[in-house]
């Protein structure tokens, strides 16, 4: 379930894993994603929250420090590769576009 | 003017959404929710407000915690980040306020939202309400079997019985409703699932199913208790403080549970050490319960067994020459041996009782004449008949067809014989010739001779008193 369930990151995941490139803290990411996306991207608390647990389960997160409740968390190297082969197909599909969306269909 | 409400939470577990509305309304008419129990919401007075609620679901939180765990509570931290405010919890279920004009949602993902409703209402709602169903199949088939012993050794009396069947009727009503729940929650998460996977949000729950069905629940599980005891008893008047006490019963039961689980969740037990005890004075409690019902039903039975009966002591002298005392009841019966023109042996006290039953299916009674202390000899003449008059025929048809079909197992088994004598659509005799079926369009006669011929004339007597 876990594992189909990442065949494709949606948005929100994807935006999180590339904030954790970086340690971050949990309830910081939620401020950061908007910033970087101008508001077009919003992720909720407790989406937040169940996303994290679930980057950790599967491994592409790890946590790095814990002070009080402030977890902080960083990405793993199967994260990463993870992110990239999202990067790749986002970039093969605007290729695409590119390629066939303005000529032949036009 | 109070300061403080309480209201009843009849919205369905999974239908978060709805509660939060619903206490978003109470906010704005001034009463602020301050705390979520089992039952429903505590409000205190406030100012009417314009504010926004949220009910998530936090699949590893359980009722059974003293205080929010460190999860839960690094959860309400993020949702403070986003500016929502942790107002209370039950097990699962988080409720959060935020004064924002337009807050982040909690949940902006359906997909996740779908998965911690799903996981909590298994580890909750499904679970309880699977164990209750399956105790309920249970209690059906033992139920179920006393229908059959019935039919067996008690002829029609288990339809005419308003114990039995008010108690059937109320037992089958609570499976109805907990499978119709049970199975709109399925067919809402199925909905759910194949709109989620499609991009799109969680459908929407049929909260007005739920909330008449809650009421239907509680009106029939009333009527049904109610029409159980006075069945019980047959006495109409007197039965409501009985009701009354069962009702306390059940809800003492229920309060010293909650009361338990509270007490131990103050004290600061551990999650496993609260869960045990709770579990271990449900046990203990439903022992009691069920024990003490148990003894005070029969009591009360026996206290009322002379209730609506005529009766005088009658003292006679044993085989050992001692002195005894028996009841002889004076009932008045619709139809008696000298009815039938059946000489009474002059040395044999007789009794006569009459056994009056109703129940939503069928009435009538159970009706005998028979000598009360009988000397060693012939055996004395007797009479011994039940009247049930069916509501509907179709009933009275599938009554009949049991009760043949059980005796036919046996070797004494039900045959069919002409009726016309009794005035009869038809009739069913045993072996030996004294057992009679008397199937009449709207009612059975099960009647029992001893030691008489029964003659056509006696035939029409029987039909004139029994089947009119």
């Amino acid at each position: 379930m876990a594992r189909e369930k990442f065949q494709t990151l949606t948005e929100q995941m994807f935006y999180i894993l590339l904030c954790l490139q970086r340690e971050q803290c949990g309830a910081d990411i939620m401020e950061r994603v908007r910033r970087m996306t101008g508001d077009r991207v919003v992720i909720g608390p407790g989406t937040l929250y169940s996303l994290l647990e679930s980057f950790s389960e599967e491994g592409f997160i790890r946590e790095t420090k814990c002070e009080g409740r402030k977890r902080s968390y960083v990405i793993t190297a199967k994260g990463r590769e993870r992110l990239e082969q999202e990067t790749e197909r986002l970039r093969r599909q605007v290729e695409d576009y590119v390629r066939f969306g303005e000529g032949e269909f036009a | 003017m109070r300061d403080k409400r309480f209201q009843i939470n009849l919205y369905q577990f999974s239908d978060g959404d709805a509660m939060a509305r619903h206490v978003e309304r109470m906010h704005r008419r001034g009463w602020h929710l301050e705390k979520v129990a089992a039952w429903g919401w505590t409000y205190r007075r406030g100012e009417p407000e314009d504010v926004h609620y949220a009910v998530t679901y936090f699949p590893a939180a359980s009722v059974y915690d003293a205080v929010p765990t460190e999860d839960q509570m690094t959860y309400a931290e993020y949702c403070a980040a986003a500016g929502w405010e942790f107002v209370g919890s039950y097990g699962p279920m988080q409720y959060f306020r935020s004064r924002e004009e337009r807050p982040i949602p909690i949940e902006t993902d359906e997909a996740a939202k779908l998965r911690a409703i799903h996981r909590s209402m298994l580890k909750t709602q499904v679970l309880s309400m699977g164990l209750l169903s399956f105790s309920i199949l249970i209690d059906l088939i033992s139920v179920w079997d006393g229908l059959r012993f019935s039919f067996l050794y008690g002829g029609l009396s288990g339809i005419r019985d308003g114990s039995t069947v008010w108690l059937t009727g109320l037992v089958l009503l609570c499976l109805l409703y907990l499978l119709v729940m049970l199975g709109d929650y399925f067919l809402w998460y199925l909905r759910s699932r194949w709109s989620v996977s499609r991009g799109g949000a969680c459908a929407r729950n049929h909260w007005r199913l739920h909330l008449y069905g809650t009421y239907v629940l509680l009106i029939g599980a009333a009527a049904g208790l109610m029409g159980y005891f006075l069945s019980a008893s047959g006495e109409p008047g007197g039965m409501v403080w009985v009701v009354l006490l069962i009702f306390a019963a059940t809800s003492a039961v229920i309060a010293a549970e909650y009361g338990i689980l509270t007490l131990a969740r103050r004290q600061g037990w551990s999650r496993e050490g609260t869960r045990g005890v709770c579990i271990l004075a449900a046990v203990v409690l439903a022992l009691v319960y069920t024990g003490g019902v148990a003894a005070f039903l029969p009591a009360f039975q026996d206290a009322h067994a002379e209730d609506g009966h005529v009766t005088e002591p009658y003292t006679y002298l044993n085989a050992a020459g001692e002195e005894r005392e028996t009841t002889l009841y004076r009932d008045q019966l619709p139809l008696t041996l000298e009815d039938l023109g059946v000489a009474l042996p002059e040395n044999i006290p007789y009794t006569c009782h009459a056994d009056p039953d109703r129940s939503p299916l069928a009435w009538g009674g159970q009706y005998r004449q028979d000598g009360a202390v009988v000397p060693a000899g012939p055996v004395p003449p007797g009479l011994e008949y039940s009247v049930t008059v069916f509501r509907w025929q179709w009933l009275r048809d599938w009554c009949l067809e049991r009760l043949v079909s059980w005796w036919d197992k046996k070797d004494t088994g039900y045959e069919l014989a002409d009726g016309t004598a009794w005035g009869a659509e038809r009739v069913y005799t045993r072996p030996g010739g004294r057992w009679y079926l008397l199937v009449y369009p709207d009612r059975v006669v099960e009647l029992r001779l001893e030691q008489v011929e029964v003659t056509e004339e006696q035939m029409a007597i029987v039909a004139g008193r029994l089947a009119a």
